[in-house]
């Protein structure tokens, strides 16, 4: 992980940090969803996309070393995209004349950036606590929330294990190369998933005995909703709008 | 929460607590490998979640496999959204997961290798499946891309076809279902384990199970056990005093019973089907319970066999909560249970059952009120109060 596990949730200071969690959540979604829609080989795409994720980024305000390296791993993922262009047919994006094999790379490029940085943002605008209320008060199943909710909690209690055991991995070889990496790396399962399972075990115990799922643990209190929550999921939809017109255009 | 109601639940407590802490190491597993260069050969995402599948229903384990890889792509970057790769990822898991779920619900006994292979074979022509269409989509070169996914994901999945099948394997063994053969070490160090393990088979032949089942009853009666409470069966053995308890209770009582032989466990487990009792094999002296989560705590035909009686009173006391009662409990007299010990295994030849008044004595001094200690030609009862706070 190219940042810690427990330092990225709500370790944003921006505007959207101090909207309803559930608002946070469905507005960061709305620009996701703009940035995946809107058409990245126009030049209006373009700059939805761009202006999408940058207000979204702005507005989130995550710390800039998150950002960096946010944009390090898009440009690791992404532009491998641009060896194919060799094999991309080059009459896919006819208003890009002799480099329409270009537009294909491009297109993943920008989609996948946004997408990569929007939903980090987003991440780093939320509290754990916050995850369980914000996915608590949208219209998800409850059994979907319950998961989510869960996995995240779970997994800071298993974070220190699992660093623990990254350690004790490369100590015997693991980030070397050839047989024995090969060897470390296979075996590490088979010994640690039964230690997982047995701890299931002893969580499932404690967690009958409080009756967790009868609890009605995702009931919460009315609450108000601000002008500036409407604001947010007013501008979502709005980029989200236009990124369907301008893809809609677009067509054919 | 009527039993009816516990069964049409979308997930149960304990599913909840698999489907958390597997999907939080199909998270971290991945970071995990990353961190020496494996992460993309491996897949190491896919091993918890398809070993997940083995141990709950389909619901619960399609909506894990499936919101693990958005999650991880939202919080790490990795898998990307697009192209989108966690979607396939997820549409793969989620479909893998479920059937094997379905087939291991349905079947419980089968072979884990006959069910994970073929779904594991079947899942990846579907993630290729989606490759190939989503790449025609978004104008990638559609063969290119198949072709790099096909070749790819080889050697996770002989990863997991050698580790998901022994590990899926503690499914039929494990602690809240039954014996436990497989499972780390250091959950079974008894060595009297062995020794029950071994007469668990044959033990329920030397009872009447009937008059037993009688004498019990009675028992708990006199006892004052109460219709809603949780009870903590220690030594539970073949289930005899566990099924008198779950008769005695409503829908609302809970038991749970502990046991450090296997072979006992999966007996009991074999005898008993009832969603209000949780099987674990655990040692008394180190229950895996929160403190003060218990009303009552039984320890029936087992006193005799703790190492150290005081340490096992302690963590019962941990366990109760205020106002709780222990009850050491016996259906013969302190001398025929010493001659029988006396004559068995030597495992459990110098387990001695100490006089009523001696263990009352312990059980005193450790801050228990001990109203009732008793022993006669027919049983020995000591009944301790932790005390209200």
């Amino acid at each position: 992980m190219r940042w810690s596990w427990h330092d990225i949730w709500g370790c944003a200071r921006g505007p959207v940090a101090r909207l309803a969690p559930h608002v946070r959540i469905a507005a960061g979604a709305g620009v996701f969803a703009a940035c995946l829609v809107a058409p990245a080989t126009r030049a209006s795409g373009t700059a939805l996309i761009a202006a999408a994720a940058a207000a979204w980024i702005a507005a989130c305000r995550p710390p800039r070393r998150i950002v960096a390296q946010c944009l390090l791993l898009g440009l690791v993922l992404f532009l491998p995209y641009f060896l194919l262009i060799p094999l991309v047919d080059a009459e896919v994006a006819p208003a890009w004349g002799k480099y329409g094999a270009l537009a294909v790379p491009w297109s993943v490029f920008l989609h996948g950036l946004a997408s990569l940085a929007v939903s980090v943002a987003a991440v780093t605008s939320l509290g754990m606590s916050e995850l369980r209320e914000g996915l608590g008060r949208l219209p998800i199943p409850r059994v979907v929330v319950l998961i989510v909710v869960q996995i995240v909690q779970q997994s800071t209690t298993l974070l220190e294990e699992t660093q623990r055991a990254a350690a004790a991995m490369l100590l015997r070889g693991a980030a070397g190369k050839g047989f024995s990496a090969m060897r470390v790396l296979a075996s590490f399962p088979r010994v640690w998933l039964p230690r997982v399972i047995a701890r299931a075990e002893r969580v499932a115990v404690a967690m009958e005995l409080r009756g967790y799922c009868e609890a009605g643990s995702l009931s919460f209190t009315r609450a108000a909703f601000k002008a500036a929550d409407g604001a947010a999921l007013a501008l979502a939809a709005l980029a989200f709008g236009g990124a369907l017109a301008l893809r809609w255009v677009q067509a054919p | 929460m009527t039993d009816r109601q516990r069964k049409t639940m979308p997930i149960s407590p304990r599913e909840l607590a698999f489907c958390g802490l597997l999907g939080a190491c199909a998270l971290l597993l991945p970071v995990l490998f990353h961190m020496v260069r494996a992460g993309h050969v491996f897949m190491p995402m896919y091993l918890p979640l398809v070993t997940l599948a083995f141990f709950v229903r389909p619901l619960p384990a399609a909506v894990t496999a499936c919101v693990v890889p958005p999650l991880s792509g939202a919080v790490t970057g990795m898998p990307p959204f697009y192209p989108p790769t966690a979607i396939w990822m997820a549409i793969e898991l989620a479909l893998m997961a479920a059937l094997i779920a379905a087939i291991v619900t349905r079947r419980p006994r089968v072979n884990e290798w006959l069910v994970l292979l073929p779904v594991l074979v079947l899942g990846r022509f579907v993630y290729v499946g989606l490759v190939y269409f989503t790449a025609l989509l978004i104008d990638l070169p559609e063969k290119v891309m198949a072709g790099l996914s096909l070749l790819g994901g080889w050697p996770g999945l002989i990863l997991m076809a050698c580790v998901v099948p022994p590990v899926a394997r503690l499914r039929r063994s494990r602690t809240a279902f039954g014996a436990g053969e497989g499972l780390p070490a250091e959950t079974n160090p008894n060595p009297r384990s062995t020794f029950f393990n071994e007469i668990a088979p044959k033990w329920d032949g030397w009872e009447d199970l009937s008059a037993l089942a009688q004498k019990l009853a009675a028992g708990l009666e006199e006892f004052g056990v109460g219709p809603g409470e949780t009870v903590l069966d220690v030594g539970c053995g073949t289930g005899n005093l566990t099924r008198a308890l779950l008769a005695r209770l409503s829908a609302e009582g809970r038991v749970v019973a502990i046991d450090i032989a296997p072979g006992m466990l999966k007996v009991a487990r074999d005898k008993i089907a009832d969603g209000r009792v949780t099987w674990q094999i655990a040692d008394a002296a180190k229950i895996p319970l929160p403190d003060a989560s218990v009303d009552r705590v039984f320890c029936y035909s087992v006193w005799p066999h703790f190492d150290d009686p005081g340490a096992v009173a302690g963590e019962l006391r941990r366990v109760l909560r205020s106002g709780g009662s222990l009850h050491v409990w016996h259906l013969a007299a302190r001398e025929k249970i010493n001659a029988i010990h006396a004559e068995a295994a030597a495992v459990v030849r110098s387990d001695v059952l100490a006089p009523a008044a001696e263990t009352a004595g312990l059980l005193g001094r450790l801050g228990f009120a001990v109203p009732v200690a008793r022993e006669d030609e027919t049983s020995y009862v000591v009944t301790a109060v932790k005390e209200q706070r």
